[in-house]
């Protein structure tokens, strides 16, 4: 069968020329699609100003989103889709927000160094290097177990070992260090934890996009003033991954 | 030829199609534990797509299967068997996620896969029914007759099964009875295989309960999510037919719900254990009893409105499912309580399992359980109650849009208000969603309904509030007096939930807490309600119209304009407002079309030159007529009584069993019937059936609701055997015109009987995979008669005229 060899063999050919070229251009590739990627929320967000309530990210918060690599935080097989302004799938059911998101959440929090800022869900840590890396300091817990290991193990490798993270509940915050300067609650919730709430500083933010799963859900902004009255303003439609459990 | 020493396979056929059926109803149940609830279109669709392909198949192969008849036949009888294994394993690794179905195209692909791979057990069976037919073709009806009637049986013995055996025991034993099929099939054609066929049929059996699939929850539904947490321990499961219930214990992360808790709550949820039905989120047991504490929780929750309204003392809690609100009205006050919950496994783990888990709500001289559905529960009720409170959980993101719901429609609403002592309270409690909804059809079916009991200012019997993420919305059956809306201002603003609707509502009293950028609640729910200050130019994309028992979808918010606006623009934002059920059951469609064309229509396209010197073009358009006429109509009518027998059965598994084992069953009948009659005119036999269908469709539209409700307290069983009694006759009727066609073209054009098979099965498909779009279009009266129609008009078709 020679015409059957002759086509495996430009078959094999091909691959690895594609596999070679892949090689040497994915660094420029990755890139040029992280500057296409934040181009497109400045865009965005530009659109949404009056649901926002701003118009574009603070410079250092865009400095900050640009320089972390998205793509150490998603898992390989979905490598490709990193710098697509879309939540991907990272496991046991959980996705890593859209970049739409977290950069609209981490404007929110507006983020000054050496906040104290709680985390409640982990995921894929991406959020809380972009946070450590605005100079706050971050308390982040996961409860499944495998992400929260893989969590820190990106973290680490990335240099972001200042962010303290553990794995199990956050219903209770993190008492030995509250009260915090904002709060982040990177999965929806059928109610807002009291605790949480009283570990939130009066003039704190907290952001916690809600709703259940398969939902299109609104990112809200939760503020509690200095009588601690808590009010909560809604913001943009968002796709956002669901609090594990029923809580 | 035909081998004259080989009978029918007459028992092989009943059984196989008893297995066939029984997998059909069993794949509702796997899709409902490892994705979601109310797949029954779906799990039919699928079906007929293997019966549709398979007559396609059969028309370009039959010469050559008709050669080795008990071969091919055998074979098939395998493929089903090993397949309905092996199909449901490979579909249960497909990584779909429906979620994520408007921003990864992957998941169409997910989704086909396993549309196509599920559909390979039906079409190994429809090629050992439609060989059968073929090869035996004297003797249709009989084995048409046979194949309906043990698929009725069949529908039975699967619902019988899941009371003691788990889905996947239920698979594996649908799988031993395709090798049953098998060996009575060889028997009885006379086809040996030695002992090494015995030996390896054994062998098959062996590795298959070795390695049958487990049915698990797919990966993002709550409970498998529940079960990845650190800590998280599968305490107890129930398997039961209204579904699989499990309970989860978790001491590192315990789970704590607590749906409408106020933002400026000081008590905690207890620790609690999770209770799930099929994998979704059902419920919580859990100790709140502590007097002081269990009062200041429950009251913190938006449901205790009604108790800061007036103090209900007798109290109906409808859904109650493991007891929350029954504890919460314990813990405010109620003195007699009673619980309806429709699900004997959820009341069976509560009060006879872990009654020490919740105390109190199982107390006999406090706390009446009644497993029965709401409906049927308020149409029996003797008594009137000073509160019925119903919780909806449907899904925020429209889920459920094509789900059936009759608790929640306006002839549910009027039921309930009739059992209201003259002070009483209504009170539904929802989930919300921006731009409101589910709200707001709520707030419109219960004005409907206070309109209909001669109320004529039904605006001041309404009150609604929200608070995080719900809603609850009171009817009064009196007037609220301005001491009510007092009650109820101080309970919202001391608790931080907006008011809605109340009668003396000013507009700056709406959206002070959880602030939305406009108040939409309040200015739709003033445009609904008719008030002199609702906005003149405010938008309704959304539908809000009332929800009835002939369009019993109030989770349906998508209107048709806007699914294909939005569709057509195919911009991602606006494409998450759509309802993900609508867009499950349109992509469903649109895959059930596809896979029709391609795996029936195309390969007769292709085939028609093979037999075009021998049938003229009009004889194929008038069968293409004939049959698919008869599949959709067939389909729209069994699917219209699946859906609307809900109501009177209780659970879709009992309506999809009892409607399916009835029109198979008295269909067969009438196939075999009409064997019997097979010398009279066929033309007059189609109109005295046509006639019957239409005379019991009319009678039943009009008559049957209001015998069912009489009827609606009976035992299951009871409602099971009055369901056969009433379609017995129109199923009788309905089985008639698919053989009779046949038995034409065995006659005059007996080639087109692979064609005619597989137009009907291509028809079928497609309809039953509409039939519920439709059903929401133009509802379920609306359905039976476009069914009706198409039966009207087979007798104008003739049938083989034209053949050389």
């Amino acid at each position: 069968m020679p015409t059957r060899s002759m086509l495996r063999i430009w078959l094999v050919s091909l691959s690895i020329a594609l596999g070679a070229g892949n090689a040497v251009c994915a660094a420029d590739d990755s890139q040029a699609a992280s500057a296409r990627l934040w181009r497109e929320v400045d865009e965005q967000i530009s659109q949404l100003r009056s649901e926002l309530g701003f118009d574009r990210l603070s410079p250092g918060v865009r400095e900050v989103l640009v320089k972390v690599p998205r793509e150490r935080f998603v898992p390989p097989g979905e490598r490709h889709n990193a710098y697509a302004n879309e939540p991907l799938p990272i496991g046991y059911g959980q996705t890593i927000s859209q970049p739409l998101i977290v950069a609209v959440m981490t404007e929110l929090l507006q983020v000054k160094r050496g906040d104290r800022i709680f985390e409640l869900g982990t995921g894929s840590a991406y959020q809380a290097a972009v946070l450590d890396e605005l100079g706050a300091e971050v308390y982040s817990v996961e409860i499944v177990p495998e992400l929260g290991q893989r969590a820190r193990q990106t973290l680490d490798e990335l240099g972001h070992t200042a962010v303290n993270s553990r794995v199990g509940d956050g219903y209770f915050g993190w008492q030995e260090v509250a009260p915090f300067d904002a709060i982040i609650v990177t999965a929806a919730s059928d109610h807002i934890p009291p605790p949480l709430l009283r570990q939130l500083k009066p003039g704190g933010r907290m952001v916690i996009p809600v709703g259940t799963r398969y939902s299109t859900q609104k990112l809200v902004l939760v503020s509690r003033d200095k009588r601690g009255a808590v009010r909560t303003r809604e913001l943009l439609p968002v796709f956002f991954v669901p609090l594990t459990g029923q809580r | 030829m035909r081998n004259p020493a080989q009978a029918a396979p007459l028992t092989a056929i009943g059984l196989l199609s008893a297995a066939t059926l029984a997998y059909e109803i069993l794949l509702t149940r796997i899709f409902a534990i490892v994705h979601w609830h109310h797949l029954v279109a779906i799990a039919i669709s699928l079906a007929l797509l293997g019966y549709g392909a398979s007559g396609t198949f059969l028309a370009l192969t039959s010469n050559r299967l008709k050669a080795h008849f008990a071969a091919a036949f055998v074979a098939n009888a395998l493929l089903f068997s090993l397949s309905a294994l092996a199909c449901v394993s490979l579909a249960l690794h497909m990584p779909f996620d429906p979620q994520a179905l408007t921003w990864d195209i992957r998941q169409l692909l997910y989704l086909a896969t396993t549309f196509l791979i599920l559909a390979v057990p039906f079409f190994a069976a429809a090629n050992c029914i439609g060989l059968a037919l073929w090869y035996f073709n004297d003797q249709i009806p009989r084995l048409y007759g046979f194949d309906l009637i043990g698929a009725g049986l069949g529908a039975f013995g699967v619902l019988i099964g899941l009371v003691f055996l788990h889905p996947g025991d239920a698979l594996f034993g649908i799988f031993v009875s395709g090798m049953l099929v098998s060996i009575a099939a060889a028997r009885t054609l006379r086809w040996h295989t030695g002992k090494i066929g015995t030996l390896a049929l054994l062998l098959t059996v062996a590795c298959a309960l070795w390695a049958r699939p487990v049915i698990q929850p797919a990966v993002y539904k709550d409970l498998a999510q529940s079960m990845s947490v650190f800590g998280a321990v599968m305490q107890e499961q129930l398997s039961g037919v209204a579904g699989t219930v499990s309970l989860v214990r978790n001491d590192a992360v315990p789970i704590r719900l607590a749906p409408g808790l106020s933002l400026q709550a000081e008590a905690l949820p207890p620790r609690q254990l999770a209770v799930f039905v099929d994998g979704d989120a059902a419920g919580t047991l859990g100790d709140y009893s502590g007097g002081a504490t269990a009062q200041a929780f429950f009251g913190d929750l938006v449901s205790a409105l009604p108790y800061a309204v007036r103090q209900p003392s007798r109290v109906a809690i409808l859904n109650a499912a493991t007891g929350l609100r029954v504890q919460q009205a314990l813990a405010l006050g109620a003195t007699a309580i009673t619980a309806v919950e429709s699900n004997p496994e959820l009341y069976r783990l509560t009060c006879e399992r872990y009654p020490q888990l919740s105390q109190g709500i199982c107390d006999a001289s406090r706390v009446t359980w009644q497993i029965q559905a709401p409906r049927a529960f308020i149409a029996g009720a003797k008594r009137k109650f000073d509160l019925i409170s119903l919780t909806s959980e449907a899904d925020p993101a429209g889920l459920d849009a094509l789900n059936i719901d009759f608790d929640l429609t306006e002839e549910a609403f009027r039921a309930y208000l009739s059992q209201l002592s003259a002070q009483g309270l209504l009170m539904i409690e929802g989930p919300t969603r921006v731009p409101p909804r589910l709200s707001m059809r709520m707030l419109n079916t219960a004005k409907a309904a206070l309109t209909d009991a001669g109320i004529t200012t039904p605006a001041r019997h309404i009150a609604m509030i929200r608070a995080w993420q719900r809603f609850v919305l009171l009817v009064s059956q009196a007037p609220l007096q301005p001491e009510d809306e007092d009650a109820i201002r101080s309970f919202a603003g001391a608790r931080g939930f907006d008011l809605i609707w109340l009668p003396r509502i000013h507009p700056d009293d709406a959206n002070r807490y959880q602030q939305l950028n406009e108040p939409q609640f309040y200015r739709q729910a003033a445009t609904l309600l008719g008030s002199p200050l609702a906005p003149a130019d405010i938008e309704q994309r959304f539908r809000l119209t009332v929800a009835t028992d002939d369009r019993p979808f109030p989770a349906l918010s998508t209107t048709w304009s806007d699914l294909w606006r939005t569709l057509s623009r195919g911009d991602k934002a606006e494409m998450s407002q759509l309802d993900a059920g609508l867009l499950i059951g349109s992509v469903t469609l649109a895959l059930a079309g596809i896979a029709s064309i391609v795996l029936i229509a195309l390969p007769l396209l292709w085939l028609r030159p093979a037999t075009n010197a021998r049938v003229q073009a009009g004889a194929r358009t008038r069968t293409l007529a004939y049959f698919g006429l008869v599949g959709i109509a067939f389909l729209f009518l069994e699917m219209a009584w699946i859906q609307r027998l809900q109501l009177f059965l209780g659970h879709p598994v009992y309506a999809t069993t009892a409607v399916l084992a009835a029109f198979l069953i008295f269909a067969g009948l009438g196939s075999l019937w009409a064997q019997r009659h097979s010398g009279a005119p066929r033309g007059r036999r189609l109109l005295l059936a046509v006639g019957t269908i239409l005379l019991f469709s009319l009678v039943y539209l009009w008559l049957l609701p209001g015998w069912l409700e009489e009827l609606a307290g009976l035992s299951i069983a009871a409602r099971i055997a009055i369901v056969l009694v009433f379609l017995a006759p129109l199923a009788f009727a309905m089985g008639i015109p698919f053989p009779t066609g046949l038995e034409n073209l065995a006659r005059e054009s007996a080639q087109l009987i692979p064609w005619a098979w597989g137009i009907n099965g291509c028809a079928s498909v497609i309809s039953a995979a509409a039939a519920p779009l439709l059903a929401a279009a133009i509802g379920l009266d609306g359905l039976i008669m476009v069914a009706v129609v198409a039966y009207l008009t087979l007798p104008l078709i003739r049938l083989g005229a034209g053949s050389a």
